[in-house]
């Protein structure tokens, strides 16, 4: 895919896969163009070229609300929750199929609509259990900490029910014990309903001990991957990282290692 | 006092009752979804204008005119939809209090459709001063023949009016209660707080906000076709911005973020707004009649600033809930 904004290139014809039930890091120095790759996955951008597959179906030209139905969700590097409604209230709401979401159904088949709403309830209470904030579950979200944001905001991209994850920056401003919880969940959670997880993080101790393939980006290209030793022993990725510029030749090389 | 006065005060309880449906309009733009419409009026004049052109001009009978008036005050809905989907805060602000100035403009200017600056009186040309409220007169007069009330109640047709005003802004605001407590509230009070989020796990923001723009604009439009029957005939001066301007006071009078408060803050604001008139005691008798009429718009303006300083929730809003920052 390709994006690029006046006359900045984000990303330039960067391709990568991502295996099912894989958890894949996405690192690359500031600037590489990680964020912007989220946003095209998940709809929130367009490429101006090329095309974005996700389980057989092309989502390039889908809109985010599209994408995120699809079972492909994100989070925000600042974690974005409503705060203004309860934790519990930003955990229910993300919920799928309620029929109370349509305009006067509650009015007119208040049953089936309460119905669902105490099994999205007792979905969210299993999964504010899961990420421990169980105890707030009745606080508004703009009371809780950064950390607990994430986690809240992590929570409610599960309770979409999810095929595919992205999360962008996990642990980036949280507390380390509460980062090392959300790592040990998104192992729980593959282990229990095989989800996939694309994950930018930069605490590399972290994405290394959990992630079964790392793809690295540097200036927009895919300029390595391969699994978390391969890509610590490329000689570009230390290059990338260390601030010299990786000469023309050896990252179009790199490009067609995907491709 | 109170009795010398009732015919007086069954008029300012329907308008009361008309602006409780106006603000509920707005509650459900503005105080839930987020969307500051401050063309509201428009929605009243297009539905009133729209009902009268439809009665006067083509010899509509109400009822229909009435679903005419509501469907075209539901469509500009939509058209604001354009703005709303692209701006958000003062720049929308800006834009819808735009669109509802067009509207009156329109209204004054396209004098054969709307009678220009005379308004429903001069619709029908020179000759025809038939009004629009002929039909709505004549099922007043039946239901208190009916009920054979004999004007004991001061006004029978006020009376009359406001029960039914005030029946139908309690089965709105209570149709709305219900439905804001529901996901389908929780969903457009997720939008006010962050559209971006509600897109990331899988609601179609837009189809929401367009359904708030247009559901606003049809309880506007009920407030307008009620006061024209109530006022009898209308001029484009009935529908000045300040009508929107009022709209807010009242939510914010009330607690901008609990619907039952709306009465409060209507019934509240329309004592205050009428109510100024029996300040003839010294030393306020001193300033002539005239002047004192404009006393009204003072108090409205000076009470708008107190209360967003001293007690930024209302009379009755939800303080915690407000103190957050966004």
């Amino acid at each position: 895919m390709h994006r690029s904004f006046g006359g900045a290139i984000a990303v330039n014809n960067a391709s990568f896969r991502v295996e099912r039930g894989s958890i894949t890091g996405l690192i690359g120095p500031n600037g590489a163009g990680k964020t912007t790759v989220f946003n095209l996955i998940s709809g929130f951008l367009r490429p101006e070229s090329g095309s974005i597959e996700f389980d057989g179906h092309q989502i390039g030209k889908l809109s985010p609300n599209a994408v995120a139905s699809m079972g492909l969700v994100r989070t925000f590097q600042i974690p974005k929750v409503f705060t203004r409604l309860t934790v519990l209230e930003n955990m229910m709401l993300a919920a799928k199929h309620q029929p109370g979401e349509v305009f006067g159904a509650a009015l007119f088949r208040p049953r089936r609509v309460s119905r669902r709403e105490g099994e999205i309830r007792e979905q969210a209470n299993r999964l504010l259990d899961l990420i421990k904030l169980n105890h707030i579950a009745q606080d508004y979200a703009g009371e809780l900490s950064g950390g607990q944001r994430k986690l809240l905001e992590y929570g409610r991209a599960l309770m979409t029910e999810p095929r595919m994850v992205l999360l962008d920056e996990p642990m980036a401003g949280v507390a380390p014990p509460l980062g090392l919880q959300l790592l040990e969940r998104i192992l729980e959670l593959r282990a229990a309903a095989s989800t996939t997880f694309l994950v930018v993080e930069h605490n590399m101790d972290a994405l290394m001990a959990i992630a079964d393939r790392v793809v690295v980006m540097d200036e927009g290209r895919v300029i390595s991957h391969g699994t978390p030793l391969e890509v610590q022993q490329d000689p570009l990725v230390m290059r990338a990282y260390l601030g010299m510029r990786t000469p023309p030749s050896l990252s179009q090389s790199a490009g067609v290692v995907e491709k | 006092m109170i009795a010398a006065y009732l015919p007086f005060w069954l008029f300012v309880g329907v308008l009361a009752g008309i602006y409780i449906i106006m603000s509920l309009g707005l509650y459900l733009q503005f105080a839930l979804t987020g969307l500051p419409n401050f063309g509201h009026s428009a929605f009243m004049s297009i539905a009133a204008y729209s009902m009268a052109i439809a009665v006067i001009r083509f010899g509509v009978s109400l009822p229909v005119a009435s679903v005419i008036g509501l469907m075209m005050a539901a469509a500009f809905g939509l058209l604001l939809g354009i703005p709303v989907l692209r701006l958000s805060g003062d720049y929308l602000a800006i834009v819808t209090i735009a669109a509802s100035e067009i509207i009156r403009y329109l209204a004054i200017n396209m004098q054969d459709l709307t009678g220009g600056s005379i308004g429903s009186l001069g619709m029908g040309g020179a000759d025809d001063l038939s009004a629009y409220s002929m039909e709505w007169d004549q099922l007043l007069v039946q239901i208190s023949t009916t009920l054979s009330l004999e004007g004991k109640f001061g006004s029978d047709r006020d009376l009359i009016m406001l029960l039914i005003v005030w029946a139908l802004a309690l089965l709105c605001l209570c149709a709305f209660w219900f439905m804001t407590r529901s996901p389908w509230g929780r969903l457009l009070r997720a939008i006010r707080e962050d559209e971006v989020a509600v897109f990331a796990v899988g609601k179609n923001v837009v189809g929401y906000k367009l359904q708030v723009l247009v559901i606003g604009a049809i309880l506007g439009g009920l407030g307008g076709l009620l006061l024209a029957f109530q006022i009898g005939v209308f001029s484009p001066d009935d529908f000045l911005p300040t009508l929107t301007f009022n709209c807010y006071l009242i939510l914010i009078l009330g607690g901008t973020n609990r619907i039952w408060t709306i009465p409060f803050g209507s019934i509240l604001f329309s004592l205050i707004y009428s109510g100024t008139r029996f300040l003839n005691f010294y030393p306020i008798s001193l300033i002539d009649s005239g002047d004192r009429a404009y006393l009204r718009l003072f108090i409205v303006g000076f009470l708008l600033i107190a209360i967003n300083a001293l007690r930024p929730q209302g009379l009755m809003g939800n303080r915690r809930e407000l103190m957050i920052d966004s």
